[in-house]
């Protein structure tokens, strides 16, 4: 024990104590403490992972597939990616596409054609090919200056 | 042996010690970050209390020499300085070089336009917004005007590696009380999920979302317009809005 944690005489002057002091329970409540701590920060590490999608990678991954429109209603050669992720596709000239190695859970797509871009919600499940169906681009999707330039333009 | 023992127990009480205060600081910033609070903001936002009630309200970032250009396939070009002022291109853009935030407004103002085509005129601020290998990521708040017969409209859009999604957050017709040949100053402020648009210092759209919690702030010109302005800038949402 060290000098510092020692008893005082004090409390000795009447005689022997009904109950001794325990000079290791401070740190005995500082390692309580400590362990309480870590399991929290452990479960909040698991809550920002969760919220960030790191989490879902650790679930495995599965497929998305569809077919891209324009606004004519023509098959097209879209480019198709996962948010957040780096995961991407080009669709063929049937406007077919699959992304593959998406992971599990909800996931949110991007089918992007002339600078514009619409998305759609899924719930990836591991090991299988979801299919998203028919994504079909609208005529006011193109009444904006943003689709006027680039790669695709009219 | 008696005294080396000492030693040691003295040693390791100061390491439980720091233990704790790493632990603590940890879950400290991960309990932030789960609740979507940006620890820069906060940051920031004590340095400018400490800094007095005036001073809490000077810009976090304002316009100046240098900024971060769009140039890519599809953009063509960054902002520059010109007659005291700035200037950005047709389907120009860029942001404030350096900053980074969550809750702010941005404050663009002396916005002066010369429609160099007759369609897809417009101008706009970026917001929560970042720039790069992929393009843009981020918010936009945008005043546009397709053609000569089409209606003013402003509108909130969301940007996905270089892409704008449609349909837009939220999009209205410009309110009569303000003249597309007399273009407005244009501020926005960003507040959690919420995003609220101001022409002339007067409240005009409201959007909300959540896919971007931070980023940078800028100003983007369409593809049939050059814009000038005299100023932009980032402020703190409580501070008195632009008029």
């Amino acid at each position: 024990m060290a000098l510092e944690e020692s008893p005082s005489l004090d409390l000795y002057k009447e005689g022997m104590p009904a109950r001794l002091p325990d000079p290791s329970r401070k740190r005995r409540l500082v390692w309580v403490l400590i362990i309480g701590l870590a399991a929290l920060s452990v479960g909040l590490a698991f809550l920002n992972m969760a919220q960030n999608g790191t989490l879902a990678i650790l679930t495995g991954t599965g497929s998305v597939a569809g077919t891209v429109y324009d606004d004519q209603g023509k098959p097209v050669a879209a480019e198709v990616f996962v948010f957040g992720a780096d995961i991407s596709a080009q669709a063929d000239p049937s406007g077919r596409f699959v992304l593959e190695g998406v992971p599990a859970g909800q996931q949110v797509i991007v089918v992007a054609y002339r600078n514009v871009g619409r998305e759609y919600a899924v719930q990836v499940v591991a090991g299988q090919t979801v299919d998203l169906g028919d994504a079909r681009f609208q005529p006011e999707d193109f009444m904006t200056g943003w689709s006027q330039s680039g790669e695709g333009a009219p | 042996m008696k005294y080396t023992v000492r030693r040691f127990q003295k040693g390791q009480g100061l390491v439980e010690y720091a233990l704790l205060l790493l632990l603590i600081a940890i879950v400290g910033g991960l309990a932030l970050n789960a609740m979507g609070v940006s620890i820069p903001d906060i940051y920031n936002q004590v340095m400018a209390g400490l800094r007095g009630e005036d001073a809490a309200c000077s810009p976090l970032a304002r316009a100046g020499k240098e900024w971060d250009a769009f140039k890519d396939k599809f953009w063509r070009g960054g902002i520059a300085q010109k007659d005291g002022g700035f200037q950005v291109c047709p389907l120009c853009g860029g942001l404030l070089p350096g900053y980074s935030g969550s809750d702010y407004r941005v404050d663009l103002s002396g916005v002066k336009v010369q429609n160099v085509n007759p369609t897809w005129n417009g101008y706009g601020v970026a917001f929560r917004a970042e720039y790069g290998k992929k393009g843009l990521n981020g918010y936009m708040f945008e005043i546009e005007k397709v053609n000569k017969n089409a209606p003013v409209q402003i509108y909130f859009s969301k940007w996905v590696n270089g892409k704008q999604i449609r349909p837009p957050l939220a999009v209205k017709n410009l309110p009569p009380d303000f003249d597309w040949n007399n273009p407005p100053d244009i501020s926005v402020k960003a507040e959690g999920d919420t995003f609220i648009a101001y022409l002339d210092g007067k409240e005009v759209l409201k959007a909300s979302d959540k896919t971007y919690t931070e980023g940078g702030a800028g100003v983007v010109s369409n593809l049939g317009t050059k814009l000038d302005f005299a100023d932009f800038a980032v402020n703190l949402p409580v501070c008195e809005e632009v008029k």
